[in-house]
């Protein structure tokens, strides 16, 4: 990968606690950050597979239905399990469809690299939301979504875009524009 | 951006896009060209696993190459009207999926990861359309 990773100007103030770790340099070691961030990409692309509309998102009869109210019947934490009672499975299918289009969302800005270290942090806020809801239930391996947490916070902190995605190509003209889309993105890569 | 990174990202999105379908493609091997919701129910082998959670049904998979391939030759060869066919036949693409998952009754049978793959197409191409070129910077006011 020949791209030629983007400092950018250094942050100031409360913004400086959230800079990116300076890249390393050797292109297996960038080779390496690019995959892991596609690798989330990929892992969220399968995770839309088994949540279809047309099906699973029913009540009676949804996989994905069952493995939220988990969250309730092997209570984690008793303050996200009260919220899903009462706000989360009453409304299930504006919940649902609002889980498929953020993970589809997910897939597709991780594996481009695009606005990159917003959608890491997204990410995990959402293996959060899942660790909260099976890490007690039986057969479930609670530490794959620890990792899942810590994979998307390494994406955030390496600014992973940078590396073989198009925030590494774009950010330098981003960075010219005065646009607020151009801005946004900046602060978002 | 310079014309080089324009043609590289267009390589970057295009790339990708032919990737993942590709992939997808491969783990979709025994689906055959449509799949029927109800097949979605478990128990599921870890081969089912993967190919069944991969999300794509072929034949739009194939069109999606078809588009990732013709967004990498609008952005090499600098053609504005096949990036903009690119663009229009994802958006078209993603929801006709999109009402199609929505149905009792599925045509296309496709799934999430076919929306994916036409988001990719369309977002990445969006924002190469929206990022300033060297030549083109925006007046500062």
């Amino acid at each position: 990968m020949s791209d030629v990773i983007d400092r950018g100007s250094p942050a100031e103030g409360r913004w400086a606690a959230f800079e990116p770790v300076e890249p390393v340099g050797g292109s297996v070691s960038r080779g390496a950050i690019a995959g892991f961030r596609i690798l989330f990409g990929l892992l969220w692309l399968q995770g839309v597979g088994w949540k279809s509309p047309a099906v699973p998102f029913d009540q009676s009869s949804g996989f994905f239905y069952d493995f939220v109210k988990g969250a309730v019947s092997n209570e984690v934490f008793a303050p996200y399990a009260w919220l899903v009672d009462t706000l989360v499975l009453p409304n299930w299918t504006m919940f649902a469809w609002a889980t498929w289009i953020t993970e589809i969302l997910l897939a597709t800005f991780l594996v481009l690299g695009l606005a990159t270290r917003f959608w890491a942090l997204v990410g995990a806020a959402l293996s959060a939301g899942i660790l909260l809801s099976v890490a007690n239930t039986p057969d479930e391996w609670g530490w794959a979504y620890w990792m899942m947490i810590g994979g998307h916070l390494v994406v955030f902190a390496t600014a992973a875009g940078r590396v073989g995605g198009l925030d590494g190509v774009a950010r330098p003209g981003w960075r010219r524009s005065r646009h607020w889309l151009a801005r946004a993105l900046v602060r978002a890569s | 951006m310079s014309e080089a990174a324009a043609r590289r990202a267009g390589l970057l999105i295009g790339g990708s896009v032919v990737f993942v379908a590709l992939l997808g493609l491969g783990l979709s091997r025994n689906l055959g060209w449509t799949e029927s919701p109800g097949e979605l129910v478990l128990p599921y082998r870890d081969d089912y696993f993967w190919a069944k959670h991969f999300a794509f049904n072929r034949l739009l998979a194939v069109l999606t190459l078809l588009i990732g391939l013709l967004a990498v030759w609008g952005v090499a060869a600098g053609l504005s009207a096949a990036r903009r066919v690119a663009m229009v036949g994802s958006a078209l693409l993603a929801v006709a999926i999109n009402v199609d998952l929505s149905a009792n009754d599925q045509v296309l049978g496709a799934r999430g990861g076919n929306i994916t793959l036409m988001l990719m197409v369309l977002v990445g191409l969006l924002t190469l359309e929206l990022t300033p070129r060297d030549e083109e910077r925006e007046p500062i006011p």
